[in-house]
């Protein structure tokens, strides 16, 4: 490895239970087994970072609740892994959080990304258990040892609920809630003013917590990059296990080796089964990262040229993987994402301006 | 740091050419990461588990 594992994903499904109108992941039929995360976890042990933390993700995830609880059980009865202190997160849309899952997640101090649209939810992912994944976010909420982050997304059909949908969530006790949108759709202008419009009711909401409480929920303004010249780090210091035992350098690209993703370019950041890369592993990995390595942003593209002649160039952040879900070609950004990003540094700047963060 | 940032992309302007060949375009390439590096302006990485779109 390149450098310590701080994140390890097991991806344990594509199956869920919700239908967003936004996912971009397609529905394949499956499981992730135990035996090959109990035999990665093990070839990884040194690999993986102190403090480092293990993921869940899917589909929903909570469908293989067994197999979360039989990789936590067998990492705190290993005797390397157990020492690492690792952390343990789960992406999940809330609708199976029994007294017994919740009760795991608590006792094993999970970090909980709750995927709720707030008062988006009904038109962006109908379902009759939308009441119940209100309820347990208040569950959540209770638990004492559970990290809870909520995670909404808006198509542009919703943005005129992206200030109500955050203050809904802070107002019911959400410390860390964030803010997305579809990477499946295309933001037109007229969108993107309406959400600059939305995102401005809501910094302005957020001034008048700050200063009351010294705190903001929403994840979206609470830093602010200086600037840089960004890189994915896929492959580098975080692994993805898909659910077929294939092994990718982040989630993302799991997602677009079974989505948009054009195969062939995607086969070369794939790992191969993670079965041949115990056998194989340091030839492949090798190999395979150069193609992780190569994702910085002066190599990327967009619609008006290279990346590296623009002159936002060290103050932009674009994840390659996401954007290709959009254009189908790792690391082309599509023109709405550039000025997606530049609504948002310009109003997160305003807003550590006016609360006097700078 | 305004100032920095803009001397950083001078470098990358100054040594824009029609026609570079790939290996000139890495040497061109190469040139303006170190002196963003000396310019105390490194590189920004995705943290982990979390996406930046």
């Amino acid at each position: 490895m390149r450098s310590p594992l701080s994140d390890f994903t097991l991806y344990l499904t594509h199956e869920c239970n919700f239908d967003c109108l936004y996912c971009f992941q397609e529905r394949r039929v499956g499981f992730l087994e135990f035996s090959a995360i109990q035999e990665a976890l093990d070839f990884f042990q040194e690999s993986i970072a102190e403090n480092g933390y293990i993921g869940f993700y899917g589909g929903e995830p909570l469908l293989a609740f067994d197999t979360i609880a039989q990789t936590i059980n067998f990492i705190e009865t290993h005797k390397v892994l157990n020492a690492k202190k690792l952390h343990y997160s789960v992406s999940t849309n809330g609708t199976i959080l029994t007294e017994e899952v919740l009760s795991f997640l608590n006792t094993h101090s999970f970090k909980v990304n709750l995927s709720y649209d707030g008062t988006a939810q009904d038109m962006t992912r109908p379902s009759k258990l939308n009441s119940l994944v209100r309820e347990n976010m208040d569950r959540l909420i209770r638990s004492p040892h559970i990290e809870l982050e909520t995670n909404s997304v808006f198509i542009p059909a919703t943005v005129n609920e992206v200030f109500r949908s955050a203050r809904l969530l802070i107002e019911s006790g959400i410390k860390n809630c964030e803010l997305s949108y579809s990477v499946g759709d295309t933001w037109d202008k007229v969108h993107l003013d309406q959400l600059r419009e939305e995102v401005r009711e809501l910094a302005e909401y957020l001034l008048s917590h700050y200063h009351k409480h010294s705190s903001i929920p929403v994840k979206n303004f609470q830093s602010r990059l200086g600037p840089g010249l960004f890189r994915c780090s896929a492959g580098q210091d975080r692994l993805t296990l898909g659910p077929d035992g294939r092994l990718w350098g982040c989630r993302f690209f799991v997602d677009l080796s079974t989505a948009r993703g054009n195969p062939d370019e995607l086969s070369a950041y794939c790992f191969g089964n993670i079965r041949d890369f115990f056998r194989e592993g340091e030839a492949v990995y090798s190999s395979v990262i150069q193609k992780y390595e190569a994702l910085c942003l002066e190599n990327f593209s967009s619609k008006g040229g290279a990346c590296r002649d623009c002159p936002d160039l060290l103050l932009c952040t674009a994840c390659p993987a996401t954007a290709a879900f959009s254009t189908g070609v790792v690391g082309k950004i599509p023109a709405w994402i550039c000025h997606m990003k530049k609504m948002w540094r310009e109003e997160v700047a305003r807003f550590w301006g006016e609360a006097g963060l700078d | 740091m305004a100032k920095k940032v803009k001397d950083c992309l001078d470098v990358l302007e100054k040594t824009n050419k029609p026609n570079l060949t790939p290996a000139q375009e890495k040497e061109r390439l190469d040139a303006f990461t170190d002196f963003c590096v000396q310019m105390g302006i490194d590189r920004l990485r995705c943290p982990a588990g979390r996406l930046i779109a």
